[in-house]
């Protein structure tokens, strides 16, 4: 089981959100981060299921936080990523960076 | 500041989707978003941004994905081993494969739920198709719903969708600026000569704009330009579909082909697409309207359509053309005196007819899902309470409440989905049902069948009723302690009180709504009973009538030399043109009738203007000699007719004669009444042998007898005064109808017909052919399509509330029969045992009929329209309904109340 988890785009950029996040990562602050910086508009339930499963594989990981006096007194799930998450993420930047090199002069990608 | 309040339907949606542990921060993050968007982008946005938050699969999965968490994470824990998503996809088979055998182990049960579910939801799909088709879908033209219609009103008389005159229409479309663009027509009929005989063609005189404003272009070729519009410009035609395939073969060659119509050429341009029936789907071709200097502002003849320019309502386009038709009315009082002016939209002027009973029929439909899913919510909790054992035990072993509600909802949705698609079934052969018995003047009937909407419907249905009767029992599951499950099952316990009480409000519930709905029903039949039960006046067995156009006048060509003529030279060169037309016609007439009276099999002819249930005659100003010249003269109607009228339609006489040969246009003019308009002009008196003043100019004609009233277009109108004067002494009619009462089949009988008339002019083609019994019954198809639907759905609720009270007290009886072994033990009768259990069936009855009553008085107001000679609370309907109700209950409460009699006080006993 040393095969490195292979990570699809959206779980990528669920990743990338919460490290960008740092200690406020939460489901409602992930959810407008990918909407205003990524453009991905996707529902809470998204956002759970797609951590969850990332919680699974052990590339995230979460906790509850303390009831706070907003949202209702309801308490904050944070999330974080894990060191083996943080692998996978390299990971999947270096693939990409490898099919990327020798296509970044192409002229139909060009200057994006 | 306080915080908005979140929609709370799609918020506890949500919330019930999600494990109970993870609810609170779910909860948390759900009003944290929605407070930001409605931060952001306003409380509308933060609502939709909620709903939205459930468009997404992964809310199904929610619970799924849960279960991979471990209670309580921190930070630093390890992370739990993966649960493969294999796993996650077999509890939910599990979930289907434990509610497919449930269903399995009770067979008879299951398939009870089904069909009612089947029957419940066929019911509402097909009225859904016909409601969605008839009222809800735009009309097949571009943008339909900008279309609408401009009708002149004449309050006085109580037309509220008039025909308005070419002069009115030219001004008002140049001045309106609501309308973009607006367009008439007017209907025609023209005779084309072909070699396989004369045919009629019914079509319809149209500016050129027509097409343009419906945004429907031809099939083949074009439709009108404005140069078609034009006085002397080639007469042109637009087929429709129809024609252009049973005329013409369907050859395209026919475009530029000409055809002879009235005797004059015209280019056949263009062929509409099939199902475009414009202004009604009997319409078989379209020609230009040239505006002619003879159309006067007084001869109405033409309805006005037009497209609503951008930004304007029919209300705004009503108050503008009221005020341009009041300015122009005001500058031509002769023409336009008390006229107003009506606009409708297109949509709601097509479907006026049917709107309030498609309405009601959608209302009774839903109202019959909802008694049958109560009527399932029932059936599964009486059917979880026999499973409490099992739940108990499955508790016990670890299942939690929620895996429990889970199975259960999977069951109720599992028979839902298997109701739903024998609902299909059954709505598409309803829909073939309704479809066939509707009244021919069901609008866009065409467009009806099943797609993609009403599977999309269906399911949508089988799905809120499998949730609807789910939940119940699926709540009360989940509310169950293992332990006390266990204890109760094993020492026979009864239901909870919450639970009886749930299960006698059901009941209560359907018989009320079931109530509601028969008394509805009820008034419907009464209504029709009434209706039915009139007699025409005339006797309709055995008359076959066709109506035949009489030779062209020639009384549009002038004498020769006609220019130079004074007035005082030129009208007695006209009226004996007139005069030599008139004994041609009459010669045409008689040797036309003595053909028909000659065909063996037919006992009477008659030719006559009108047809009672058939055209509709004209209508004179009539008064009796002698009345103050001052009254305000009514209207009457009248007929033109020969003089074997009367007796070929079994017409009584009261007094006086029939027309006779002697009734000749040289003869003093004479008219024969009926009873109605005998008694109001003359009461107490003879009408014969009076003098009425008829039409404006007065003209005086004698009564010469009086004969029974004729109901005229409809069973249930009232007696009007009608007038009849003889075919020899009227110059006008250019249209009559051959009568005939015979005992040869129909079809043989027209052939015949047909044949005599061909024989006397081949370029005379016969129309509205029809026999005198399908006319009536064409008058009564709507209101039997009604009653019969209604009635159909009433007795079914009635049926599902009576089942639903069977099962209530059955299950009861069984739950007590250990306490009914008790009673006789201590001495109690199998009377008292039997009014036991009736008794409480009746105090269900008693309670859902009370309510049903109630419910009935708010509701029946809307059948009223559809009602004739029946109130709204009709005291003999609700209480024969009732009556039939408590009947019926009763018995379904007797079954079970007998097994109970007959229980053996030592048998139960020893049941323990």
């Amino acid at each position: 089981m040393t095969r490195p988890h292979q990570l699809g785009a959206f779980q990528q950029l669920a990743m990338l959100a919460v490290l960008r996040l740092g200690d406020e990562a939460t489901g409602s602050t992930l959810q407008e981060e990918l909407e205003t910086e990524a453009g991905r508009r996707v529902t809470i339930s998204t956002i759970y299921v797609t951590l969850d499963r990332l919680e699974g594989k052990g590339l995230v990981r979460s906790w509850l936080g303390s009831s706070t006096p907003v949202r209702g007194g309801k308490a904050r799930r944070f999330y974080e990523v894990t060191p083996a998450g943080a692998r996978a993420l390299r990971e999947s930047r270096a693939a990409l960076d490898r099919m990327w090199a020798g296509v970044e002069s192409h002229p139909l990608v060009e200057g994006r | 500041m306080s915080p908005p309040r979140p929609p709370r339907i799609p918020l506890g949606l949500l919330l019930a989707s999600a494990a109970p542990e993870r609810r609170a921060e779910l909860e948390g993050d759900l009003l944290e978003g929605y407070e930001r968007v409605a931060r952001t982008q306003g409380m509308r946005a933060a609502r939709r941004w909620m709903w939205r938050q459930l468009l997404s699969g992964d809310v199904l999965r929610l619970r799924l994905a849960n279960r991979a968490r471990r209670p309580a994470g921190c930070p630093g824990t390890a992370s739990e081993p993966e649960e493969p998503m294999k796993s996650r996809l077999d509890g939910l088979r599990r979930d289907l494969g434990w509610a497919w055998r449930s269903v399995r182990r009770r067979p008879g049960l299951s398939a009870i739920v089904v069909a009612t579910l089947a029957i419940a939801i066929g019911a509402n799909t097909a009225i859904f198709t016909i409601v969605d088709r008839v009222l809800l879908r735009p009309l097949p033209y571009e943008d339909a719903h900008g279309l609408a219609m401009v009708f002149r009103t004449v309050p006085q008389y109580g037309f509220e969708r008039s025909t308005s005159s070419y002069p009115d229409y030219a001004d008002w479309k140049s001045r309106t600026r609501s309308f973009s663009e607006l367009a008439a027509y007017g209907f025609i009929t023209r005779t084309r000569v072909a070699p396989d005989g004369a045919r009629r063609w019914v079509g319809y005189r149209v500016t050129a704009n027509l097409f343009p404003v419906l945004g429907v272009p031809p099939r083949l070729g074009r439709t009108f330009s404005p140069d078609d519009d034009r006085p002397g410009a080639p007469g042109v035609v637009v087929l429709s579909d129809a024609m252009f395939e049973s005329r013409f073969g369907g050859d395209p060659g026919v475009l530029d082909q000409t055809v002879m119509l009235d005797g004059a050429p015209v280019r056949v341009v263009g062929v509409m697409p099939p199902g475009f029936g414009f202004p009604s789907r009997t319409t078989e071709y379209w020609e230009p309207l040239r505006p002619d200097p003879d159309l006067e502002r007084d001869t109405n003849f033409l309805t006005v359509i037009g497209r609503l320019a951008p930004g304007n309502t029919v209300a705004s386009a009503q108050a503008e053309l009221a005020r341009i038709a009041s300015a122009i009315d005001a500058s031509a009082p002769d023409a336009n005196q008390g006229f107003g002016i009506f606009v409708e939209g297109r949509q709601a002027f097509e479907v006026r007819s049917a709107r309030t009973a498609l309405w009601v029929f959608a209302g009774a439909v839903g109202l019959l899902l909802l008694v049958a899913c109560a009527n399932i919510a029932n059936l599964q909790l009486s059917r979880t309470l026999a499973r409490r054992r099992e739940m108990g035990v499955r508790t016990a072993l670890g299942a939690g409440q929620g895996r429990i509600a889970t199975q259960l909802l999977t069951e109720s949705l599992l028979l839902a989905s298997i109701g739903g698609v024998l609902g299909l079934a059954v709505a598409g052969g309803l829909l073939r049902v309704l479809i066939a018995l509707a009244p021919p003047g069901l609008p866009r009937l065409a467009e009806i069948g099943l797609d993609g909407w009403v599977l999309a419907f269906t399911a949508g249905v089988s799905l809120v009723a499998g949730i609807a009767f789910g939940v119940v029992p699926a709540v009360w599951g989940a509310r169950q302690d293992a332990g006390r499950l266990v204890r109760e099952s094993d020492s026979g316990g009864g239901r909870s009180r919450l639970t009886v009480r749930i299960q006698h409000g059901f009941a209560c519930g359907q018989i009320a709504i079931a109530i509601a709905l028969s008394i509805g029903a009820g008034l419907l039949v009464h209504s029709f009973a009434r209706l039915t039960a009139i007699e025409p006046g005339f006797d309709p067995t055995g008359v076959l009538a066709a109506r035949i156009q009489t030779p062209p006048r020639p009384d549009t060509e002038m004498p020769p030399g006609a220019e130079s003529m004074t007035r005082e030279e030129l009208m007695p060169l006209m009226m004996d043109q007139l005069e030599a037309w008139t004994a041609e016609r009459d010669r045409f007439f008689d040797d036309v009738h003595d053909r028909l009276a000659a065909i063996d099999g037919v006992q009477r002819t008659a030719l006559a203007y009108a047809l009672p249930f058939g055209a509709a005659g004209f209508s004179r100003v009539l008064a009796p000699e002698g009345a103050d010249p001052l009254d305000d003269l009514p209207a009457v109607g009248g007929n033109v007719v020969s003089p074997s009228y009367f007796r070929a339609l079994g017409i009584p006489l009261r007094a006086g004669r029939e027309f006779d040969e002697g009734d000749v246009a040289a003869s003093p003019r004479v008219a024969i009444v009926n009873q109605t308009l005998a008694e109001r002009y003359w009461p107490g008196e003879s009408a014969v042998g009076k003098r009425l003043l008829v039409g404006d100019e007065r003209r005086p004609a004698d009564v010469v007898g009086v004969v029974g009233d004729v109901r005229q277009q409809s069973l249930g109108e009232d007696r009007r005064p009608f007038f009849y004067t003889p075919l020899a002494q009227e110059t006008w009619p250019e249209a009559v109808f051959l009568v005939t009462r015979s005992t040869l089949p129909t079809a043989d009988l027209v052939d015949r017909i047909r044949r005599e008339v061909a024989a006397v002019d081949p370029s005379l083609p016969l129309t509205d052919i029809s026999t005198s019994a399908a006319l009536i019954d064409a008058t009564v198809a709507a209101p039997r399509f009604r009653t019969l639907v209604l009635a159909t759905f009433g007795a079914m609720a009635l049926l599902l509330a009576v089942i639903g009270v069977y099962g209530v007290i059955a299950y009861a009886v069984g739950e007590r029969t250990r306490e009914i072994g008790i009673r006789m033990a201590l001495g109690a009768g199998r009377g008292s045992i039997l009014g036991l259990v009736l008794g409480s069936g009746l105090r269900l009855a008693v309670l859902g009929i009370g309510v049903g009553v109630l419910g009935a008085v708010a509701l029946t107001r809307f059948l009223e329209s559809m009602l004739f000679g029946v109130g709204t609370r009709d005291i003999a309907t609700f209480s024969l309904t009732i009556a039939l109700a408590l009947g019926v209950t009763m018995l379904a409460c007797y079954l079970p109340a007998r097994r109970a009699a007959a229980v053996d006080p030592l048998e139960s006993l020893r049941h323990e």
